[in-house]
């Protein structure tokens, strides 16, 4: 019960973000709501690591299996202490960075919606629950992304990213139904990896469930969202984008490896995309000059390499990743939060117009020293463990895959280095700023310096999550239990050795920048290159221009066109169902007296006549003769009140039609002699076919008729002999009661029409 | 006879149709009518044909005989008649009114949702033109 107390204490608290004023304390009232939060999952800790994990479960849609279910094992812990945690830090950072511009109380109203669902993915059991949270954090994040809606850029990057994570989401979706039915129970901790391995639709599920993961975390092709998403203010970027949400994804992939690891295509499709993005994600930040825009790459490099790590799979490569995580969340929030500080302090974003800060801003810089050195991994940081875990995982490991991970680690190690080095240099040299360069208030400092202090302090003792966090978490992940000991000196290994040379080359090509990156900058820049934004609106105009030119050729607006299509379909239709019924329509048939077929005649030629003949007054007489020769047709066959209905308003519909045609000018067939051989072929098709059909009906009687008991109660119950009558008037009195009301709203349709002069010329 | 009737219905309905693909406004509302009186024959005729037996509860007798018509598809073709009726109503009515507000009895001369609005000029000062 008490998750759900918690995911709902931070919902509950939206409308507060809402109501309350916008004052400093606003933030920080606002942030005691994720920080007892986190100080609750710190209290679960315990339980998660003695395997007793707090769950809570209710009966959703209990015919389809479906539950509200709840489990704090230690993967959620860790995701959950990272949300709560972090979340709390960008409330008060938000409040300070909106600094009561209006719209704040919206922005942090959102972030909470946003973190709630975001509880709600990580804590939840049932896969469905866990889609529905998945969801509301892609609904949630397009609003935040689109904050500053007024401007166009705000609005295509939210619609972007919505796009890409929820065609990713359906195609979870997908999955995640297959695979509740491959293991038979939603239930994430009762699937069994037997069971969905031994299914036929285990493959179907793992693409899937890789789709959803691959576009909430940004791995390559899908990775270009992420940096559209930098147009959110900065609170959004640093909570979402570095900590939170993108890592949906890896969270995901984390939570199912118990699941989906073993199968054969998880290890090469997770650790390629992993290893792609890592690599794409680092070579891209080192061309960018936006500090935001450079996050945003190494974020998603960062990305690649817990995906990575995942698709490695080994205890090792599982702990590396749950440290990294943990790693990264701080070195990463601690620098989105301080680039935020230097935008707000100097108006500008852009290296290349910053210099000599440190004077002016030196608690800005000593966050984004400690962020860069994290960003780098080399040093007394939590990312450091990480990495260092993750390179001896990849040498542990010798098969290919081990390989190419190491590969990309070193390569995009270097490249990272470089990144923190452009990060860090605004810092020196001459001061350099389009405005006046100050510090930013405590509220912008107190999130990167605490989140910085952390990635220094967890790595100097890391035995204080080892056991209670680390340890769980990896557990859950590797689907057994498994030891942690965290050491931030493992000796002069072949680890650090790889690590220490990333790092030089990094701070080599670091200070080289932007020299070293003018050629391949232009070759990305090139026209043809194909890169993920321009694919982006290939597609997304091309959709566009794709229905444009659908609609315009089935949309031409002639109504006789759709009438044609309409027709040749039920045509089509038709014929096909007979064929496939193939039943005969040979029977014994009434021989019709020579009256009957004279009276049958009659109604043909009327009918003929009105096609055909361009008088008006021919024209209401042949259909004078159709409509009576009908009610003859009625009379002579048992149904005598039709005969007479159909003769009075056979009667009312001649005088209507003399009265109207009168006033119309005389018939001409328009239209070219082509166009009438082809309606008319199209029509006698139809008249072939109703023919046919009609035959064809009279043998084919499905169910029991319910006539026999009008007939039978008509008398003993209704007390009338005339059958129809007491249909109409007692059995089926409502419809005729309906069938007034169309009367009724006809005739004043009518009397509207004649009378409106406003229309005329 | 069955089988005149059904071929009888098919022809109503490839005329009816034919005429619904005309141009001619006045044409589509008589070939609406044809498809009404096509309609009604083809339940009728595919509920089958009996020769004057109509659905009445003889003097003395309290359930319907066997052998007679079937009460329930002639009480839905006295419905479609009236509605049937009513809507040939409101098409003329249609039909005379866009022919006086177009000018033309061509459907394609219809070519916008709503008449140009009268030129200021010849407003007078009740608005009406």
């Amino acid at each position: 019960m008490g998750l759900v107390v918690a995911i709902a204490a931070v919902f509950l608290a939206v409308p507060l973000a809402l109501l309350l004023p916008a004052r400093r304390w606003r933030g920080l009232l606002l942030a005691a709501v994720p920080a007892g939060v986190f100080a609750y999952f710190v209290s679960l800790l315990d339980r998660a690591a003695e395997g007793r994990p707090l769950a809570w479960s209710a009966e959703w849609f209990p015919s389809l299996g479906v539950e509200l279910a709840f489990r704090a094992d230690g993967l959620a812990l860790l995701f959950g202490l990272l949300i709560a945690g972090i979340g709390a830090f960008i409330l008060v950072y938000a409040e300070a960075y909106m600094a009561g511009k209006p719209g704040a109380g919206r922005l942090e109203a959102t972030l909470l919606a946003f973190m709630g669902a975001m509880l709600g993915v990580v804590l939840a059991d049932d896969v469905i629950t866990l889609f529905v949270a998945w969801e509301l954090t892609s609904v949630t994040s397009f609003l935040l992304i689109s904050f500053e809606q007024e401007k166009l850029k705000a609005r295509k990057a939210a619609v972007q990213a919505l796009l890409v994570t929820g065609a990713g989401g359906l195609a979870l979706l997908a999955g995640l139904v297959v695979l509740g039915q491959a293991a038979g129970t939603y239930r994430v901790s009762a699937m069994s990896a037997e069971a969905v391995a031994g299914s036929s639709l285990a493959t179907g599920a793992l693409v899937l469930v890789l789709l959803g993961a691959f576009t909430k975390s940004a791995q390559v092709p899908f990775h270009f969202w992420l940096p559209g998403a930098m147009a959110a203010p900065t609170p959004v970027s640093a909570y979402l984008h570095s900590a939170t949400m993108v890592k949906a994804g890896v969270y995901l992939l984390a939570r199912l490896h118990p699941v989906l690891g073993d199968l054969e295509g998880w290890r090469p499709a997770v650790v390629s995309a992993g290893a792609a993005t890592l690599a794409v994600g680092a070579f891209v930040a080192v061309h960018e000059r936006d500090l935001k825009r450079i996050l945003a790459f190494t974020t998603v490099g960062a990305l690649g390499f817990l995906t990575m790590l995942l698709g490695l799979g080994t205890e090792l490569a599982i702990k590396a990743a749950m440290v990294f995580v943990a790693g990264h969340a701080l070195y990463k929030g601690a620098l989105f939060m301080a680039a935020g500080a230097i935008d707000h302090g100097t108006g500008t974003r852009m290296v290349d117009e910053l210099g000599g800060l440190r004077r002016a801003m030196p608690w800005t810089f000593a966050a984004v020293a400690a962020g860069s050195i994290g960003l780098a991994g080399f040093g007394p940081v939590l990312a450091f463990i990480g990495k260092e875990a993750a390179l001896e995982a990849g040498l542990e490991d010798g098969g290919a895959a081990g390989g190419w991970a190491l590969a990309a680690i070193v390569f995009s190690g270097a490249l990272f280095t470089a990144a923190a080095v452009v990060l860090l240099r605004p810092f020196f040299g001459a001061e350099r700023a389009p405005g006046h360069p100050h510090e930013g208030s405590a509220g912008l400092l107190a999130g990167p310096l605490a989140l910085g202090a952390l990635s220094f302090g967890l790595a100097l003792a890391p035995g204080v999550i080892e056991g209670r966090l680390i340890a769980p978490a990896a557990a859950a992940v590797a689907g057994e239990p498994v030891k942690v000991s965290l050491k931030l000196w493992h000796g002069f290994n072949t680890a650090l050795g790889l690590s220490a040379l990333s790092v030089g080359g990094g701070v080599l090509l670091g200070f080289a920048v932007p020299r070293a990156t003018a050629l391949t900058g232009r070759l990305m820049g090139a026209r043809w290159f194909p890169s993920g934004p321009k694919v982006y609106d290939w597609l997304y105009y091309g959709m566009q221009r794709l229905a444009r030119f659908h609609t315009v050729w089935m949309q031409r607006g002639y109504l006789r066109g759709y009438i044609a299509v309409v027709l040749l379909t039920f045509v089509g239709l038709a014929w096909a169902a007979l064929v496939r019924w193939g039943g005969s329509i040979e029977r014994d048939w009434l021989t019709p007296a020579f009256y009957e077929a004279a009276v049958a005649a009659t109604i043909v030629a009327g009918a003929t006549t009105a096609i055909v003949h361009m008088s008006r007054l021919a024209a209401v007489t042949a259909l004078g003769a159709v409509g009576f020769g009908v009610a003859i047709v009625y009379a002579l066959f048992g149904a005598p009140d039709l005969a007479l209905t159909q003769i009075v308003m056979e009667t009312l519909t001649v005088m209507l039609f003399v009265l109207v045609f009168y006033r119309l000018p005389k018939l001409v067939d328009r239209g070219p002699m082509r166009r009438r051989l082809r309606d008319g072929a199209i029509a006698l098709a139809v008249g072939v076919t109703m023919t046919v059909l009609v035959l064809a009906s009279l043998g084919h009687q499905q169910g029991q008729p319910i006539s026999s008991y009008f007939g039978e109660t008509a008398y003993l119950e209704a007390f009338g002999k005339n059958v129809v009558n007491v249909i109409l008037v007692d059995f089926r009195s409502l419809d005729t009661l309906g069938e007034i009301v169309v009367l009724g709203t006809a005739a004043f349709g009518v009397f509207a029409l004649l009378r409106v002069r406003r229309w005329s010329r | 006879m069955e089988l005149l009737l059904a071929v009888t219905v098919g022809w109503l309905y490839a005329c009816g149709l034919y005429l619904l693909l005309r141009r001619t406004l006045a044409q589509v509302v008589i070939g609406l009518a044809l498809l009404t009186n096509g309609t009604n024959l083809l339940i009728f005729v595919a509920a089958g044909l009996v020769r004057g037996e109509p659905p009445l509860i003889g003097e003395g007798q309290e359930v319907l005989a066997a052998g007679t018509a079937d009460p329930l598809p002639q009480a839905l073709i006295l419905t479609a008649i009236v509605i049937g009726f009513a809507i040939q109503a409101f098409a003329m009515a249609l039909a005379y009114r866009v022919y006086r507000s177009v000018g033309s009895d061509d459907i394609d001369a219809l070519t916008t949702t709503e008449p140009p609005p009268p030129p200021v000029a010849v407003q007078t000062a009740e608005g009406e033109p």
